[in-house]
């Protein structure tokens, strides 16, 4: 097995045809073809499936690709150490996996301003899409709303804070400064739409098991929008109440909601086996000093 | 850099002595020496320092090293996660039979014997079950398929034809020869069988009547029917055979009490019990053994004289009495 190999069956996994592979590769469809049977051979188990025209992966293949990511980006690992060891840069680039896009907090922006040089590549994804590409390698860090325990990731806890309900200050409840769950029940709320992969209002309705009553569900612009005419309000909390406001903080009321302990917390994730780069260190340290943790 | 530079790398770093390490590695110590200097070359930095005639590793020697001993656990942890999808592959086995009673006496003794198996039965039509070995849902259909379906493999498991039976106390019992007229208006417990039902319906039309079936449903209530003369059973002989098997082995039948079983003399409607599977497709191993072992230890009613005799059931058909 090298690593050319694995790096052409990625290729053949994701296009699902060695011809088009070949193309994308710039290879010919013959050596591509024979190297794929190479490594077959050399793992020892069938990867592809002829099926008609197309050839399908295999559960074995599937594997495979899955170790194929671990490996190369070990690879990448050593080069990126080796460069720094050598005095050398690697380049300022950092992809990053975050749970709700929405929300950057004011420090993406002030990081941008201190390092120009800096690529960040920020891409919205779930908790479990966070895990698995972390440990694949593919991200260099996760920005997640909640963690579960993995052996090979290590997170930090940024924040922790009550969930509360974002109103207008002509709204009802607003003089009260809390809301119940009863009330909760009732209470029209506006919400990204349910492809928006962990969303607040879900956690809190599994967390409490109650229906909210969603008023409107769309992109967030379109729910500020509303949520300014008073068509409905919106679950956030303190850190994150900010992206809503169009006006000065006495416009609004932020709602406790009583009898519920969820708290709506942020990670910040990064795989145990991953050298971190010089990039990686400040970008974490930039992090924990924002939150002062 | 390749794997195997990082291979013949960690031996040294093991040994921290190229001699030792090339005759682990068996080969020659020049070209492991060389390998090593290729790579401390491609990285940049020296990975050993060098005191005399030892060697030593350093800070970035220790550094590769804690990589590429990640990365060697990693290739052994993707082979075995190799071998573990090869042994649930191995193992899996998806069936569908058109009838479960098919597969009554038999089916746990091939599960016990294959204690790996991961066995699932999907619950389908025969259309259906045709459809599924041909996307390759399911590894292998069981039931009566009487005509040849392009793309299947059909092995006949058992050459059959549909009888009648009824308790020694109904008045069919008595007969030596029983026609359809006798039946015409009889009524009948069936299987919950597609195929039997069509074939009722082809055979009672070809007479100009439909069958009366009073009851379709569990073997287990089908037996108690019978055995209180509430009607005949409508079936093959694989079937009623099994059905007897099962009633007997859950104690529901006695041994002094007689089955008996008529072929009607004029009425011809045979039927082939079928093992199925794709055509030109490498069945996995489990399914594998599954036809070989239908095909050997299976239990055929034209098999099993000593059934009959143990239990005092009469078999009065065509064949018999021939």
């Amino acid at each position: 097995m090298n690593l050319l190999q694995l790096e052409y069956f990625q290729e053949v996994a994701k296009v699902s045809s060695i011809t088009q592979a070949a193309k994308v590769l710039d290879i010919s469809q013959s050596a591509l073809s024979i190297m794929m049977n190479k490594l077959e051979a050399e793992i020892g188990y069938p990867l592809f499936e002829k099926q008609g025209r197309n050839i399908v992966i295999t559960p074995y293949g599937k594997t495979v690709l899955h170790y194929s990511y671990i490996l190369l980006h070990e690879m990448e690992d050593i080069q990126r150490e080796f460069r720094e060891l050598r005095g050398e840069e690697n380049e300022w680039k950092l992809t990053l996996g975050v749970t709700d896009s929405n929300y950057y907090g004011d420090w993406i922006l002030n990081l941008m301003n201190d390092y120009p040089d800096l690529q960040l590549n920020v891409l919205q994804m779930s908790r479990e899409e966070i895990y698995e590409n972390l440990l694949l390698g593919k991200l260099d860090f996760g920005i997640s709303n909640g963690m579960e325990y993995y052996e090979q990731l290590d997170s930090q806890l940024l924040f922790s804070q009550p969930y509360q309900l974002l109103v207008l200050k002509d709204h009802p409840m607003a003089k009260k400064g809390s809301i119940t769950m009863e009330e909760m029940v009732q209470e029209p709320v506006l919400s990204l739409p349910p492809s928006h992969k962990n969303r607040l209002i879900d956690n809190l309705s599994a967390a409490m098991h109650f229906r909210p009553n969603i008023v409107f569900e769309g992109n967030a612009d379109i729910m500020e929008q509303m949520f300014h005419v008073g068509i409905g309000s919106i679950l956030t909390c303190a850190h994150n109440r900010g992206q809503w406001m169009r006006g000065p903080r006495e416009d609004y009321a932020l709602l406790d909601i009583v009898g519920t302990s969820a708290r709506y917390e942020m990670y910040l994730v990064w795989s145990k086996n991953r050298y971190r780069t010089r990039c990686a260190r400040m970008f974490q340290d930039y992090v924990f000093d924002y939150y002062h943790v | 850099m390749l794997l195997s530079q990082l291979e013949y790398f960690r031996v040294v770093a093991k040994h921290e002595h190229i001699s030792h390490a090339a005759e682990e590695l068996r080969i020659a110590q020049p070209a492991l020496s060389t390998t090593i200097g290729k790579l401390e070359k491609e990285l940049g930095v020296p990975l050993f320092n060098r005191i005399g005639r030892n060697i030593e590793l350093n800070d970035a020697g220790r550094r590769l090293l804690a990589h590429t001993n990640y990365l060697f656990e990693q290739i052994a942890d993707m082979d075995a996660a190799l071998e573990h999808t090869r042994e649930i592959l191995e193992n899996e086995l998806n069936i569908s039979v058109s009838n479960s009673m098919f597969l009554g006496n038999w089916l746990h003794s091939f599960v016990l014997s294959n204690p790996k198996i991961r066995l699932r039965q999907k619950m389908l039509s025969e259309s259906q079950m045709l459809e599924a070995l041909k996307d390759e849902s399911i590894d292998i259909a069981i039931g009566e398929f009487n005509s040849d379906e392009p793309g299947i493999v059909r092995k006949v498991l058992v050459e059959d034809e549909y009888v009648f039976s009824v308790a020694e106390t109904h008045p069919l019992a008595g007969k030596n020869r029983v026609v359809f007229d006798d039946i015409r208006n009889v009524d009948i417990i069936s299987l919950p069988s597609n195929a039997t039902y069509k074939i009722a319906d082809r055979v009672f039309a070809q007479h100009g009547c439909v069958p009366k079936i009073i009851f379709e449903g569990s073997h287990r209530m089908m037996s108690k029917l019978e055995l209180e003369g509430k009607g005949i059973v409508f079936a093959t002989k694989q079937m009623i055979y099994m059905m007897l098997k099962v009633a007997l082995h859950q104690n529901q039948l006695e041994e002094s009490e007689i089955i008996k079983v008529h072929t009607i003399a004029d009425m011809d409607c045979r039927s082939q019990l079928c093992l199925c599977w794709k055509e030109g497709r490498e069945l996995p191993a489990m399914a594998k053994k599954f036809i070989e072992m239908m095909d050997g230890t299976y239990p055929r009613y034209n098999q099993d004289t000593a059934f009959m005799e143990q239990y005092g059931v009469l078999w009065n058909w065509k064949g018999d009495t021939e």
